[in-house]
């Protein structure tokens, strides 16, 4: 990792030359930059009455990106909190600006940067203001710039006490070359990061109805399209007969998106797999209401493809005679456990499963775009705006210095807003609009049915326990659509025992697919947490000493100091529950287990199994490791938010499949738990390591809720359930 | 053409007495606060109050709501100085903030029926959605707003 940093600030001193302190190639971003505001550096303005502007790639999704990078800067720059403004750093301005943010087109890091890839960059950016800013009054004041220090929006002379606020600095500041670009702090210098609760700078539009959401772009002359994929992924359009609606009020036209059209040729590339365009149908009407209800009584005829006639149950089915025929690709092996299996002794085994999911953002897929023969300007909800700028040129052959993205708050994110399907098809249809504003709507079912869902998968796995009720030798066989083997082929477990295999075996369907919070984990930990407490169970041991016994072998003691904390804060082995209630425990990392390189985080939840057989979580004690915490509020807020998620999914949620069409639409039959379902989450910081790494807090909290009550269920009524969701299952008891 | 009265001001609107509230204010009359999320009211992202009552605007058609007094989050308060907003604000409650002006109108209107509620009335009443998972903060907000709502 100090390597990866060390980089990261060779590059930001160059690239920050290059650009010379200055404007000077005139291009100002979109949003709320004002005349006022004076550039320092491209991360950095400030105006007169002392706001400081913090430019951010990064798009706020909800994760509190646009508070925790200025706060980057704030360590540095002791600003002043409350006068905190935030800029949009936009793809089409940066890449005017020499990629200063990007460093080039197609670099990830634009928008996904993690936080210790951006944390030297942003310190770095608000040190370098502070030292001018201080250079600056040293000049007027005549002192040296060693005898002052900054505070709350201040450069302060510290002998006289002489004060000078940041806006009166400002202009002079901007003038001025540093020699050299100043070390930053060192986190045990911190004095902000990591300590102070600093309010999120986008709460106020988030309480007013003001922030604009992708769904709520307004451009003159605007219209509205409603759209239909092939409800059968990769089928296609026949026909459709517009004269049954064109006579309805406010309809305007239909078009068509047909992926055979031919496209311009271009070099240009997408940041992660293409998306290809989908076969689709959109009423165009003066409201989204006007084409909507066209668009649901408009007759459409589709050739259903190759998914045509598949469902579910046949899914489920060849995935788990593929697991129980082994012979897939061999992901990891340590000695020879079939071999030990062969041998006989105390096996145990269990098949999991775990069904397609989608995101269910609250905001829908929508965007806007105006497409002209020699322009693209458009705005959408995104997690990455560079990849839309790349798509959007991709697919309509508008040079790339003439297409402008603008990203609006995204009303949920969690990878659906990545890879820019969404925003492929905004522009394929807009473009058969030219020169007028298309906004592009998604309905809520359309949204549901054209995810790039969750993949399903199906898991066996098998163990040898030893004489100490350990396992000698542990198989594990995952199949499914792409299945990951993210977290089982390094888990410390496959250290702790001696024989060791994850095979797999894709049986992919003809559904798309894509990251959903934490990609293969966030169902991989159900499986291999729930098996654990199997083998615990079967070797008659405490699932928590039993884990202890296994993670003391393993060299990263993360794990056991995580586990310990959330056993001690959770009150692990609580006595006189009653009858139906019970505890539960599951730990995982994210996004690997790696020493010093993942986030480690467990769950010691209290679940209550209703006679009627309802599952209610009641309480959820989380220890964990991300090494460092830059905003202790902000992971607190992701954590149980993350809890939430994960436990929908483990009680909730299924996408099933009939004649290759995704059968739910909506939230009446894809259930989202409520505030009454909400147990009371505590975040505890004592298994925090301190250590090097500064990892990630956004997906870690997903996986473990599922084991977790999966456990605590066993417990509470002796019964084991190994598919998801919950609410399958008969739990009742009397 | 209908009249609706929102916000204390009456508009003219040119839209059929069937289309929903939720769309006369959002593509209608420009008030996009109010949020989309499943028109079917399952998710409350579209809540707003009728004559105090909170209503799901994406069932509500706007020919059935012409004479009331229709809020919006735009007309909670001017400057966010509601004390829902108020607490909303000093527990940092929201995340993405999609859901969070229905969250808001709903708590605004329970609160403005039962000043104290309890545990259950907050179970009972606040059925909308939140993807992000902000109940949490959003129970003990309410419970905020209740304390420092003088009655
Ligand atoms: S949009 Fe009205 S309840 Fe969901
Ligand atoms: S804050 Fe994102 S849906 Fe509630």
């Amino acid at each position: 990792m100090t390597n990866r940093l060390e980089m990261n600030r060779r590059q930001f001193v160059v690239t920050t030359a290059a650009v010379g302190g200055g404007m000077a190639l005139g291009v100002r971003p979109a949003g709320a930059q004002t005349a006022a505001d004076i550039e320092i550096n491209p991360w950095v303005l400030i105006a007169a009455d002392g706001t400081v502007s913090v430019r951010v790639g990064k798009t706020e999704i909800g994760n509190g990106a646009v508070s925790t990078l200025p706060m980057m800067v704030c360590e540095e720059l002791g600003c002043d909190w409350n006068k905190i403004k935030v800029l949009a750093a936009e793809p089409n301005w940066d890449m005017k600006n020499n990629n200063v943010f990007a460093g080039k087109i197609g670099a990830r890091n634009f928008n996904s940067n993690r936080s210790y890839q951006s944390l030297e960059q942003f310190q770095q950016a608000g040190a370098s203001v502070r030292e001018r800013l201080k250079a600056a009054a040293a000049r007027n004041w005549n002192v040296g710039v060693a005898d002052l220090t900054v505070n709350n929006g201040e450069v302060i002379h510290v002998a006289s006490g002489r004060k000078a606020a940041f806006g009166q600095l400002a202009a002079q500041a901007a003038q001025i070359k540093l020699d050299k670009e100043p070390a930053v702090k060192a986190p045990d210098q911190w004095t902000f990061l990591g300590k102070a609760r600093a309010p999120r700078t986008d709460v106020k539009g988030k309480v007013d109805g003001s922030a604009v959401f992708g769904l709520d772009v307004k451009a003159p002359n605007m219209l509205y399209a409603a759209l239909r994929q092939s409800p059968v992924m990769g089928g296609k359009l026949r026909s459709f007969d517009f004269n049954a609606i064109k006579d309805r009020p406010g309809v305007h036209s239909v078009v068509v998106v047909d992926p055979s059209e031919a496209r311009p040729k271009t070099d240009l590339k997408t940041l992660y797999a293409e998306p290809a365009p989908q076969s689709a149908v959109a009423v165009i009407a003066d409201s989204f209401w006007h084409a909507k209800s066209a668009l649901d009584v408009l007759p459409v005829q589709w050739d259903d493809g190759p998914g045509a006639n598949t469902n579910s149950e046949d899914f489920f089915k060849t995935a788990i005679a593929a697991v129980n025929r082994g012979g897939g690709t061999v992901n990891r092996k340590e000695g020879d456990p079939l071999a030990v299996i062969a041998k006989g002794g105390k096996l145990v085994e269990a098949t999991y499963q775990a069904p397609f999911l989608e995101h269910a953002l609250m905001e829908p897929l929508n965007g806007t775009a105006l497409v002209t023969a020699n322009n693209v300007e458009m705005w959408i909800s995104t997690q990455a705006s560079q990849n839309v700028m790349l798509l959007a040129a991709i697919e309509t052959g508008v040079p790339l210095n003439n297409v402008v993205v603008h990203a609006a708050n995204a009303g949920g994110a969690f990878g659906r807003r990545i890879f820019g399907d969404d925003a492929r098809m905004v522009v394929a249809v807009a473009k058969k609009v030219p020169g007028r504003p298309v906004k592009v709507i998604w309905s809520r079912e359309e949204t549901t049915r054209q995810g790039r869902f969750n993949p399903f998968s199906v898991a066996k796995l098998q163990a040898v326990l030893g004489a100490d009720g350990l396992p000698e030798a542990m198989v594990i066989r995952i199949a499914g659509h792409t299945p990951s083997t993210g977290v089982l082929i390094d888990t410390p477990y496959a250290s702790a025992i001696p024989n060791f295999m994850v095979e797999s075996i894709p049986t992919n369907t003809h559904l798309l697919t894509g990251p959903w919070r934490g990609p293969g984990y966030n169902t991989n930990v159900f499986f291999l947490e729930s098996f654990v407490d199997e083998l615990a169970h079967a070797a008659g041991k405490d699932p928590m000493d039993y884990r202890r016994s296994l993670f003391a072998k393993w060299s990263d003691p993360a794990w056991l100091k995580v586990l310990n904390e959330a056993a001690a804060k959770g009150e692990w082995g609580k006595k006189n529950l009653p009858k139906g209630t019970a505890q539960g425990f599951a730990i995982g990392a994210w996004p690997n287990s790696k020493p010093n390189d993942a986030s480690i985080i467990a769950n010691l939840v209290q679940v209550t199994v209703s006679t009627d057989g309802s599952v209610k979580v009641d309480t959820v004690d989380i220890a964990f490791d991300t090494g460092k915490v830059l905003h202790p509020d902000g992971i607190t807020a992701q954590f149980e938010g993350g809890t939430i998620m994960g436990i929908n999914k483990t009680l909730n949620e299924e996408l099933t499949v009939r004649n290759g069409r995704v059968v739910q639409g909506n939230f009446d039959d894809y259930p989202m738990v409520r505030i009454a379902d909400t147990p009371t989450i505590k975040v505890h910081f004592g298994g925090l390591t301190g250590g090097a790494k500064l990892t990630e807090a956004g997906e870690p909290p997903i996986a473990p809720p599922a084991p977790a009550i999966a456990n605590a269920v066993f417990r509470a009524t002796g019964k084991r359930i190994r598919a998801l969701p919950f609410r399958n299952h008969d739990l009742s008891w009397s | 053409m209908i009249t609706l009265n929102v916000n204390g001001k009456n508009y003219n609107v040119d839209v059929t007495p069937d289309t929903p509230l939720l769309w006369t204010l959002r593509d209608n009359m420009g008030m996009t606060g109010t949020k989309y999320g499943c028109g079917i009211s399952e998710c409350g992202a579209c809540t707003v109050h009728v004559n105090g009552q909170a209503k799901r605007s994406c069932v509500t058609p706007a020919g059935s709501v012409v004479g009331a007094q229709i809020t919006t989050i735009e007309g909670l308060s001017a400057d966010s100085s509601h004390p829902v907003q108020k607490a909303w604000i000093e527990l940092d409650v929201p995340q993405c903030g999609y859901c969070q002006s229905g969250m808001i109108m709903a708590t605004a209107a329970l609160l403005a029926r039962k000043p104290k509620p309890t545990d259950a009335d907050i179970d009972k009443t606040i059925t909308n959605i939140c993807r992000c998972g902000t109940y949490q903060r959003i129970r003990a907000a309410i419970h905020l707003a209740a304390k420092n709502t003088k009655s």
